[in-house]
């Protein structure tokens, strides 16, 4: 059995929306990230790969198995929405003994892996503890645990570290990491770092399109030159957010140090040429494509 | 003004439009067809000109003792204590009492009453005759041979009917209240149905006998679909995740409660109001010839259905508050039946049952009899109203303050922002 | 190994969302049988408790059907797992009717025993008018997301038998106290339309809206 999602020509709407226009992405083994502001379509493209959407046209494949399938399909894909929950009333073990009887496990099946799982996501302690006195990080985890639970090929993440504190931030992307290395890892994201640290594929999607598709160092080696660092005066500031995006402002004075991106410097030599980091090359990249980009006006 | 913001979102929302609905459809349905005609004058020669309750003795005592002697016999009574069917059985020190009071109306001792046999139930009696078709016909029970004491007279009856009811625990047919209704209804003569007659077409009499019927009905959906509006408004804060927007306002928490509440009494009772506005133009177009003055009725009408809706809302806000809107509508739901169940269509206005029954177009003597009740029972529930208002202001504050996370539901059952725009609620 | 999956769902859900309702039927079952007379009592008489108050054990039963799903993230995890949420839901639904023939049943076993003149159209008769009533909670639930609505259609259309009596005609729900034994295999027929649309509603807006 092939080990890859592939996706041709995928439209989806909402009425008169369009919420995915021509949709083709082919998607191996390993972590890959779908990157895009908010309303892009990466909830839509996600939920339709967990079949909880219907396209209206293309065609879809996960592992070999067409999208029509769906039992097949939720057989083998785990999913995680972007605000999991689950019955506030329930006990974690209960939890996720009750998800594995959906998802056709055994009675054997469910005793050996629940106890694995909640190792792994560090909640084995909490698995008599009722879900609504976890805290986000937990329920979370335990969003992670359940989708693991009966040990998909396929696992689908919808903005896993929104409203994370930092530590658990990591914790949870190098749990992803770690599962990645056997299984495809579909991760969407508008918050760059969690790409760039987990990632080697990624996409960016924007209003319906996949508009780039490449490894990470290719999307930095993208906006190589184009990134900028200067300090300057309020009305040299004011030019710059004209002509170019700022991405990042630090007040100093009576002067401003400010990070931006520019097709070329325009100023001749004053402005110092920086290594771009992904959120530099995102912004580049949704710049080059025309769309509109408001940067440094916080 | 955030009340004409609440009123706004009342008005907009999926409840209160199956409210109005009901209210209409309710109205439509139970008290139009009593607009249909004028009250018709009655007629010499007409089979039936209604029924009548009567306070001779020679009717009330022979029925009230036949049925004492019956359910002597039967050895349960019926009563209905707090508006609720009950058989009850008697003890043997409470058997012994009553069948003294038995041998004082009827000569039959202890002994012979036990010892009777052959004794038959009578009453009402469904079947089905030949062609297997249901019929309802009437038994006489089968009794001992008894004659009416003559020396009991009609106030010493009185009297040991007190006794009996006691003794079977209150709430039986013996009762003061109830004894006319089930032993002395008799039918209406014509003189009776035209003194009847002539009494409704006096002073206020007509308006108020209409506006009582329309009132009857009324009361009874006012006493329960109140609570679905108010817990819809109610939860919207918590379902939309506003909760803590809200809360961190500078407005104080009895301002906003009271608009809120405000807004939901008032929006309820303009569709009542229309209704009534619609019985008030058909009456007065039913009687052409008569200068009606409404005013004393429709003050009455008010008096009577607007404690409803606020002793309802107010209930249903401090329960969803404190506890959960589910419970909100259970508690309302039970209480509305038991008021239903407790109380009889006519001549049964209590101090405390919510839903208050003049199920009768005439009974005028009755109702008057009743109207320190009906008076003290709708004050009563005002005074409800602003208790449990403020308590949900105060159940309000505590959460506001985080003294206090909601009971039972406080967390975990709000659902996603944006859910609830489209009106759902 | 199907069978044994939705054995071991209708445990689980038994366990962790049936308690509450079928508890609130009980109570109902239990007030009705305690506070009402019910020996002795002839055709339409017994028929009383039956349509008038035991009817709720159905709306107590089916309305929430839908109410631990309610949020939509909850709905989406259960949705992504293999055996289909409305599988689950229809489980749910044949546990609560079930409950309810269980406790009419029991209530008509209950007149017989008290010597009361019940027929089998009396149990079959009042599980329809349950059933009915409660698929109407059910549905106004499902369609609208929203269980209190649900209950409240319920108790509106309860009340509109009130008002609108025989108008209502084959779906009055209180024609046997009104002396007609026959007829009720419309409310049957009326719940299985009320909950195979529901069912048809939530089927296709998933597939085209996704909740």
């Amino acid at each position: 059995m092939q080990n890859t999602i592939e996706i041709s020509h995928v439209n989806k709407f909402y009425g008169k929306k369009q919420a995915l226009k021509d949709i083709n992405l082919s998607i191996g083994q390993g972590m890959f990230g779908l990157l895009g502001r908010n309303g892009a379509g990466k909830t839509t493209l996600m939920k339709l790969l967990a079949t909880l959407h219907e396209k209206q046209s293309g065609e879809v494949s996960v592992c070999g198995i067409p999208i029509q399938k769906a039992k097949e399909i939720r057989s083998i894909t785990g999913y995680l929405p972007q605000d999991f929950s689950m019955y506030p009333s329930m006990k974690v073990e209960e939890c996720l003994d009750y998800l594995g009887v959906l998802s056709g496990m055994s009675r054997a099946e469910r005793k050996e892996r629940i106890p694995v799982l909640l190792k792994k996501v560090n909640l084995m302690g909490k698995k008599n503890s009722k879900v609504k006195s976890l805290s986000g990080g937990m329920k979370r985890r335990l969003g992670i645990a359940q989708a693991l639970l009966h040990d998909p090929k396929v696992l689908i993440v919808d903005e896993p570290t929104a409203g994370l504190d930092p530590e658990e931030r990591i914790r949870f992307r190098n749990l992803l990491c770690e599962v990645a290395k056997e299984r495809i890892v579909l991760l969407s994201t508008h918050i760059v770092g969690d790409i760039e640290a987990t990632c080697e594929q990624i996409a960016i999607m924007n209003e319906g399109e996949i508009l780039w598709r490449g490894t990470v160092t290719e999307l930095l080696e993208n906006a190589r030159g184009k990134v900028f660092m200067a300090t300057v005066a309020r009305d040299e500031l004011e030019k710059i957010k004209k002509k170019g995006i700022v991405t990042a402002m630090l007040q100093q004075g009576r002067n401003t140090e400010v990070r931006f991106i520019m097709e070329e410097d325009t100023n001749g030599t004053e402005y110092v040429p920086a290594e771009p980091n992904c959120e530099d090359a995102y912004m580049y990249c949704l710049h080059q494509h025309g769309c509109q980009v408001m940067g440094g006006e916080e | 003004m955030l009340f004409f913001k609440e009123c706004k979102k009342i008005l907009c929302s999926l409840t209160f439009v199956l409210y109005v609905v009901v209210v209409f459809v309710m109205y439509g349905s139970q008290f139009v067809p009593a607009l249909e005609s004028p009250v018709a004058v009655p007629q010499v020669g007409e089979d039936y000109y209604g029924t009548t309750e009567t306070d001779r003795p020679e009717v009330v005592m022979p029925a009230a003792v036949e049925s004492l002697v019956s359910e002597y016999l039967e050895g349960s009574y019926d009563a209905y204590p707090v508006g609720f069917y009950k058989q009850v059985k008697l003890k043997e020190k409470d058997t012994v009492k009553m069948a003294a009071i038995i041998e004082e109306l009827t000569g039959l001792s202890k002994e012979e009453l036990d010892g009777f046999e052959g004794y038959e139930m009578g009453g009402l009696f469904g079947g089905r005759d030949e062609n297997g078709n249901e019929i309802m016909y009437y038994k006489e029970p089968v009794l001992p041979g008894y004659e009416l004491s003559e020396t009991v007279s009609y106030e010493r009856f009185r009297e040991l009917m007190r006794q009996v009811d006691d003794i079977i625990g209150g709430g039986s047919k013996y009762k003061e209240e109830t004894l006319l209704s089930y032993f002395g209804t008799v039918e209406k003569t014509y003189e009776e149905a035209l003194e009847d007659y002539n009494e409704l077409m006096t002073g206020d009499n007509l308006p108020e006998s209409y506006l009582r019927l329309f009132s009857d009905y009324a009361g009874i959906d006012l006493a329960i679909i109140p609570v679905f509006v108010c817990v819809a408004l109610w939860q919207l804060d918590k379902r939309s995740r506003m909760e803590a927007l809200v809360y961190s306002r500078k407005i104080s928490s009895l301002k906003l409660l009271l608009a809120r509440y405000g807004a939901l009494v008032c929006c309820m009772a303009v569709p009542v109001l229309l209704t009534l506005l619609h019985a008030v133009i058909e009456i007065a177009w039913l009687y052409p010839a008569m200068e009606i003055s409404f005013s004393s009725a429709v003050g009455v009408t008010l008096l009577w259905l607007l404690p409803s809706i606020t002793v309802v809302t107010a209930l249903g806000a401090v329960l969803t508050e404190a506890v959960s809107p589910l419970l909100a509508i259970f508690a309302q739901g039970a209480w509305w039946f038991l008021a239903l169940e407790s109380s009889d269509l006519v001549g049964d206005i209590t101090r405390f049952c919510l839903i208050v029954r003049h199920n009768s177009m005439g009974r005028i003597a009755t109702f008057e009899t009743q109207w320190e009740n009906f008076v003290w029972n709708r004050c009563f529930y005002v005074g409800l109203s602003a208790v449990l208002f403020l308590l949900a202001v105060l159940v309000y504050e505590w959460k506001r303050r985080g003294r206090l996370t909601g009971l039972v539901f406080g967390k975990g059952q709000s659902r996603k922002e944006g859910d609830d725009e489209n009106g759902t609620l | 190994m199907r069978m044994e999956r939705y054995r071991k769902i209708i445990w689980e859900n038994l366990r962790h969302f049936f308690l509450l309702p079928f508890l609130t039927a009980t109570g109902i079952f239990l007030v009705t049988a305690l506070m009402f007379n019910l020996s002795a009592l002839s055709e339409r008489e017994a028929a009383k408790p039956i349509e008038f108050f035991l009817s709720f054990v159905g709306v107590m039963l089916l309305t929430p059907v839908f109410y631990p799903e309610q949020n939509q993230e909850l709905r989406d995890v259960i949705s992504s797992k293999r055996t289909s949420y409305l599988v689950v839901c229809a489980l749910r639904v044949v546990c609560s009717v079930a409950a309810a023939a269980v406790l009419v049943t029991l209530f008509a076993g209950l007149l017989k025993w008290n010597e009361s003149a019940v027929t089998n159209a009396h149990s079959y008769g009042g599980l329809a008018t349950a059933v009915f009533l409660g698929a109407i909670g059910f549905c106004v639930a499902g369609i609208t997301d929203n269980t209190t609505l649900g209950y409240m259609a319920a108790v509106l259309y309860y009340l509109l038998n009130y008002g609108m009596k025989d108008r209502l005609g084959k779906f009055y729900l209180f024609s046997m106290s009104a002396g007609r034994f026959e007829g009720k295999e419309w409310l049957f027929l009326g719940a299985l339309v009320l909950i195979a649309g529901t069912f048809a509603v939530l089927f296709f807006r998933r597939k085209r809206w996704g909740y």
